[in-house]
């Protein structure tokens, strides 16, 4: 349905011109260039396609979270695990299907809707800018981070709503006040400053994450220090978790 | 090889305050039906969880067919039916066996063909479309059992299986476990209903507070009691009361039978002959047996 709505909704037709291309979305000419000081129709796309990617961001991040949530709850209530564990798979293979299945699960909400756009919207322009697919892959990034914290919450509460809601928490609004105390230095000189830079570089950072997809689909460099601190924590919340799946008596 | 074998298997919690199992040792043979009987919290539960990895040994060995309890495969020819199941609501029947047989390393042409057979052994195919959360408790034990029969497994784990089943659907159980036990399979039965594994199981090993405290054959804890049940016709009660006082046996009067201890046959057939002499009519003789509950009833108090 959004893939079709968004065949009608975008409206944008692109027409060359003698010096430049035209660029109208909705009826209304945002751009003539060599007429004005316009943008190119480069940058035009790449602001229709960041706030595409940006939006697939925080909607598809919404929607698998409260999709997975119950992926790791559901397998560790009593009468369900007794009943998979009892088959002949080893601890690490039932943990992986099921991480990986919500994993595949996220990947193809993304990269169908993704994909879906890039093609029209490169058809439209008639430039493929393959910088806006790959975005796909940083949003699966963060995915994967929020997903290994939620799965290590699951583990340790074996309840999928408060281990959701938490999440939401921690990425939605703790984050961001985290990241905004940090950068104000707002407690430059408190005993918790060490501790707030210690956190705002652990968890995921959403205000600079949705900057760094604008900026990669817009193909501007962008720092990997937004990522290198949330997927190691993702990545010790994974071990951690399949460490406790391992070890756990049923 | 035995079909399960355990050495001194243990497990404790709370760093040895809560001991759940202690040296838990037992060899059991293949076709076998066995009962592991006690009361609640004696670790029973605990013991098949054990051998199908959902915990962890404290301590000890478990070996399926030979296979280490500690590798998967030890649990390929495994059925297991467990005590609190929790099916998925959303699927039926068909959908759920099909799901868990492909776990279970079924192929999906196989599975096409045995679930059909399975849910009409277990009286369920004419439900096999509707969703398991309209399922009543009987209708998912049943379905249960058949989850545990879809890899045609060679050992058959039961925790409680007729829990929550009417006497009709008792009985289809019995008679399903022992049509497999004809094919050969072992299946092991952790249950309450004592006159169920009464009937139906060779050998019983009884747990109490962690620990096994007597194991044999089904005949063995069925020992006679030393008493006979002499019932004769109407009218004659005195009569039978007068023999038995004159052999100074000692019994319990009832309406028109009697209790009496009769320690060996050389004097039941005395007291027939002098019954016969004085031509009463006797309607039965039954030799009186401990049954299974007694002995549970007297070994754990």
């Amino acid at each position: 349905m959004f893939c079709i709505s968004l065949i009608f909704v975008l409206n944008i037709k692109v027409a060359g011109i003698d010096s430049g291309v035209i660029v109208n979305i909705f009826g209304n000419v945002v751009n003539e260039s060599g007429k004005t000081n316009g943008m190119s129709a480069e940058k035009i796309l790449g602001y229709i396609q960041s706030g595409i990617a940006i939006a697939i961001f925080f909607v598809s991040l919404f929607i698998s979270l409260f999709t997975v949530s119950g992926v790791f709850p559901d397998l560790l209530k009593k009468g369900s695990i007794d009943l998979i564990i009892s088959k002949p798979h080893s601890r690490y293979s039932i943990f992986a299907q099921r991480y990986s299945g919500a994993l595949i699960t996220t990947a193809f909400v993304i990269f169908y809707i993704l994909i879906f756009s890039w093609v029209v919207l490169s058809m439209k322009f008639d430039i493929w800018n393959l910088r806006f697919l790959y975005s796909g892959v940083i949003v699966l990034f963060f995915f994967y981070n929020i997903f290994s914290i939620m799965t290590l919450l699951s583990m340790l509460l074996k309840n999928g709503v408060i281990s959701l809601l938490l999440t939401y928490f921690m990425v939605f609004i703790l984050s961001p006040i985290i990241a905004a105390i940090d950068r104000f230095a707002a407690l430059e000189d408190s005993f918790y400053s060490p501790l707030v830079s210690f956190l705002n570089f652990c968890l995921p950072k959403i205000s600079e994450t949705v900057v760094g997809i604008s900026d990669f689909v817009m193909d501007k460099d962008i720092s990997l220090y937004i990522f290198s601190g949330p997927i190691l924590t993702g990545t010790i919340a994974l071990i951690v978790s399949v460490y406790i799946f391992k070890r756990s008596d049923f | 090889m035995y079909a399960i074998e355990s050495r001194a298997l243990t497990k404790h919690y709370s760093g040895g305050s809560i001991k759940a199992l202690t040296g838990f040792d037992l060899e059991l043979e293949k076709g076998m039906i066995f009962s592991l009987l006690g009361p609640n919290g004696a670790g029973k539960t605990t013991f098949i969880k054990l051998l199908l990895s959902i915990i962890k040994p404290t301590s000890g060995q478990g070996y399926i067919l030979g296979n280490d309890i500690k590798d998967p495969s030890a649990r390929e020819r495994t059925g297991y039916l467990s005590e609190n199941h929790r099916l998925p609501g959303y699927l039926n029947a068909e959908q759920f066996l099909y799901y868990y047989g492909r776990m279970s390393g079924v192929p999906g042409y196989d599975l096409r063909k045995k679930i059909p057979e399975l849910l009409k052994k277990v009286k369920l195919d004419d439900k096999k479309k509707l969703k398991l959360k309209k399922y009543s408790k009987g209708m998912l034990q049943r379905l249960g059992t058949a989850h545990a029969l879809i890899n045609d497994p060679e050992i058959i784990f039961l925790d409680e299986p007729t829990d929550g089943i009417d006497p009709i659907g008792r009985i289809e159980i019995r008679e399903v476990l022992l049509e497999l036990k004809d094919q050969g399979k072992t299946i092991f039965i952790n249950s309450h209903l004592l006159s169920e594994v009464e009937r139906l199981s060779d050998q019983i090993a009884i747990l109490k507070d962690g620990k096994m405290i007597k194991k044999g054959k089904t005949s063995d804890f069925l020992q006679s009691t030393g008493k006979y049940r002499l019932t004769v016709a109407s009218g004659a009660e005195r009569k039978l009361f007068s023999i038995l006082n004159e052999k100074k046996i000692v019994f319990s009067e009832k309406n028109n039978f009697a209790e009496a201890d009769i320690s060996n046959s050389m004097l039941l057939n005395e007291v027939i002959d002098l019954i016969r002499h004085k031509n009463i009519e006797i309607l039965g003789i039954e030799e009186l047996r401990s049954t299974l509950e007694d002995f549970f009833i007297k070994i754990i108090r």
